[in-house]
């Protein structure tokens, strides 16, 4: 059924183009925002556009941030030597609450998924190899990259992909321990697990 | 009704905050999308059986006519394959799901398909033949099983040949219409061997990637003339990126 309202039929469209949202989801959202005073709906439009214009990208390792380059990549207290690769700045949050990881990120944006069509173009390879690249250059050269990745058919893909990019560049390459079970998501792995993760890392090559 | 079916995982999408909806090809009821409430909890054991390419054993809330059925439990029959470096099988595999889910249509049952596929990413896992002729072989031999067999009969005494997908024959290119594909003699021949020789033995065949591009295009050509538009295959093409990915 369609709305008689181009603007209810425009909002539902828009609502519904979001991951895991259907057009009924995205109905039951526009009628509970049509009822809500104007205030809180221009909130909630203020703080979609501010994502866009506010957030930005760090030029360096891709984290979500307001300033760029990001806190992490400026600080003088995090351990250059040392590049930890996530999915998804979710990821970063999660090591992050850990208190004990002191090196770097980089954050992909994705994993490779070829059902998905995605390879490696759309993800954040070409400017992680290019900052290693950089960083021998400057005589700060990264020692190690650790792939925190979750242990999906996809992660695995992703992390064996790189594995083999990164090992002719004489970089140690580990991925995280399988402390976290598979096919379940670092985001959702507590402090301690996480960390027994980060420690029990293994070599790959 | 409780219902116990063994399945391919097709396809998974992650639903909402913890959930993910699984697109299966099973035994009992053909392919049918599930939800699996939960799935991505942590501490959720069926995570890892809801991935492309797993082969499990499910139990379902399973309710005739409904379009999502629900997911009580699942295990692996056969853990996951391990093909970390070796692409090419990896790809293949992939590919094969690919064409499986589009040669099927929801809710119909065909324990013949469901066997075949079996069998042929088992042979995958195991590296037994070679990947990409085991893509073909699979494809030429399911046709028959979904109704669609290809008997390649010729029109004509003298190549050279081409394919008219609709109806599956090869015919003098010369009395064929503008729009009839060309067909290698090449490709006439590894059809032929494709369809008939025992598998045992035609799974060793060797296709130069150029006459394997060919035979996939004629196939694909001629599931499209009788199951309708199909979607694209994307797992391919994303394949192909990577061997070619250059960092620098
Ligand atoms: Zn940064």
């Amino acid at each position: 059924m369609r709305y008689t309202s181009e603007a209810v039929e425009r909002a539902i469209l828009e609502l519904s183009r979001l991951p895991s949202i259907g057009r009924k989801t995205a109905q039951r959202l526009v009628m509970y925002l049509l009822k809500r005073p104007r205030e809180d709906v221009a909130r909630l439009a203020e703080a979609l556009l501010a994502l866009k214009d506010a957030v930005r990208f760090c030029r360096i390792c891709y984290n979500v941030t307001d300033e760029d380059p990001c806190p992490i990549c400026t600080s003088p207290r995090r351990d250059r030597s040392l590049i930890c690769v996530v999915e998804e700045p979710n990821d970063v949050l999660a090591i992050e609450r850990t208190h004990e990881y002191r090196g770097l990120y980089h954050v992909l944006g994705g994993l490779i998924s070829p059902l998905a069509g995605v390879g490696p173009d759309e993800l954040k390879i070409r400017e992680l190899i290019a900052r290693i690249q950089e960083s021998a250059s400057r005589g700060e050269p990264v020692q190690e990259v650790i792939l925190a990745l979750n242990p999906t058919t996809e992660g695995d893909a992703t992390a064996y992909y790189l594995a083999r990019l990164l090992n002719p560049m004489g970089v140690r390459v580990s991925r995280i321990a399988r402390g976290i079970p598979i096919g379940g998501e670092l985001e959702f792995a507590d402090e301690a697990t996480l960390l027994r993760a980060l420690e029990g890392r293994v070599t790959l090559s | 009704m409780i219902s116990k079916t063994d399945a391919l995982v097709l396809r998974a999408l992650d639903y909402g905050e913890t959930s993910r909806i699984v697109t299966l090809y099973s035994r009992r009821f053909g392919k049918l999308a599930v939800m699996a409430r939960g799935a991505r909890r942590p501490g959720s054991r069926i995570a890892a059986c809801l991935q492309p390419l797993a082969y499990i054993d499910v139990v379902l809330y399973y309710r005739a006519g409904r379009e999502l059925q629900y997911l009580s439990e699942c295990a692996f029959v056969r853990p996951m394959p391990r093909w970390e470096e070796d692409w090419e099988r990896r790809a293949c595999g992939l590919l094969l799901l690919e064409w499986l889910d589009r040669i099927t249509p929801s809710g119909e049952p065909n324990a013949a398909l469901f066997n075949w596929a079996l069998r042929a990413l088992q042979s995958l896992y195991e590296g037994t033949g070679q990947a990409r002729t085991w893509v073909l072989l699979f494809l030429l031999r399911a046709l028959p099983l979904i109704g669609y067999g290809l008997r390649l009969e010729r029109e004509g005494t003298s190549g050279p040949w081409a394919f008219e997908e609709t109806e599956g024959r090869l015919v003098a290119r010369r009395k064929a219409g503008a729009r009839a594909r060309p067909i290698s003699d090449g490709a006439i021949a590894a059809l032929e061997h494709l369809i008939e020789a025992p598998v045992e033995r035609v799974q060793h065949l060797v296709i130069p990637v150029r006459l394997w591009d060919e035979l996939m295009e004629h196939v694909g050509a001629f599931l499209q003339a009788h199951l309708g538009p199909l979607p694209p295959v994307r797992s391919w093409e994303v394949f192909q990126r990577m061997v070619l990915f250059k960092a620098g």
